[in-house]
């Protein structure tokens, strides 16, 4: 029997995420011999470990890390749904009835969205190349500045706004809110400052 | 704080580390501690209490080469110290200690 070679993609997650060359290597060599489940799940538990290793030994880091993901879910999540909501709008303006007699018009919103994603790693990237101190900064400022602009364009575009209802689906703000989320996650991660750890 | 008794898992870990000798890494660590000690393993808890017997100076380690069948990864090959050994045998006298004149303890097969 020849043998087994664990899961690429299990080890792709040791390579990128794993501090541990040691335990990496432990990993590697004893897949030999046991079962994709043994390997999935010791690669789970190590990169759990570490991220436990991570919250116990940087706190601080962990609640700056928590509060400026909350910022980012209120805001830019709010954008997004501003911007959803302004090109309904201008769907309606230019009386493309076509949309809504296709019967899918909350999913037209949802798609044009999608874009955002792409902006909202980049977002993310941008964002981790700050010094962890000044991250909380540049959340708000980034934040602040793109609220601004949704809501100029939102007045420029859509007549008589106030009477306008601003009021998008719960479904669609959490759809949206979590592509965001998700896209700034990725592009953090993709710039990682945490300090190397001493083992884990 | 340091603490001056051992809990099981770092006992168990320390054994193995005495009964595999100079070849002491985390590989053959687990797998004795899985043969011989009948116990599943998780690797990572394994470090984890690894990093904390050095820490308190009861183990010390060293890294290896890189080999291939590693993926090119070194091995850490670690030690039990002076410090560790008195460790052990204090936790083997207390538990002898505990054990002794236990009649419940007796006679039984589990």
């Amino acid at each position: 029997m020849s043998p087994r070679r664990p899961s690429p993609f299990a080890v792709a997650l040791l390579d990128r995420f794993l501090v541990n060359e040691a335990l990496k290597g432990d990993l590697v060599e004893s897949a030999i011999d046991r079962s994709a489940a043994w390997f999935w799940h010791q690669t789970v538990s190590a990169l759990l470990a570490q991220t436990l290793w991570c919250i116990r030994t940087t706190p601080r880091m962990t609640i700056e890390a928590v509060l400026v993901a909350t910022a980012m879910l209120a805001l830019i999540g709010f954008n997004a749904v501003v911007v959803a909501n302004l090109l309904s709008q201008l769907f309606l303006l230019n009386e493309a009835s076509w949309i809504l007699s296709s019967g899918r018009f909350a999913g037209w919103q949802i798609y044009a969205t999608a874009p955002l994603f792409a902006a909202a790693v980049l977002s993310g990237r941008a964002i981790g190349a700050f010094h962890q101190e000044h991250r909380v900064a540049a959340i708000l400022g980034c934040g602040v500045s793109a609220s601004t602009a949704a809501f100029v364009n939102f007045y420029l575009f859509v007549p008589s706004v106030p009477l306008q209802p601003f009021i998008p689906s719960p479904a669609q703000q959490t759809i949206v809110a979590l592509l965001f989320a998700g896209g700034l996650f990725i592009g953090i991660s993709s710039r990682s400052t945490c300090e190397p750890l001493p083992s884990l | 704080m340091t603490r001056d008794y051992l809990t099981d898992f770092e006992l168990m870990i320390l054994l193995s580390i005495l009964r595999v000798g100079d070849e002491a890494y985390g590989v053959p660590i687990a797998r004795e501690m899985e043969v011989t000690g009948g116990r599943t393993v998780v690797l990572s808890a394994v470090y984890t209490a690894l990093d904390r017997l050095e820490e308190n100076g009861l183990v010390s380690s060293s890294m290896g080469d890189p080999t291939p069948e590693r993926g090119g990864r070194a091995k850490r090959f670690f030690r039990v110290t002076p410090t560790g050994l008195k460790a052990v045998r204090q936790t083997r006298k207390a538990l002898t200690q505990l054990w002794s004149g236990l009649t419940q303890l007796e006679g039984g097969r589990s």
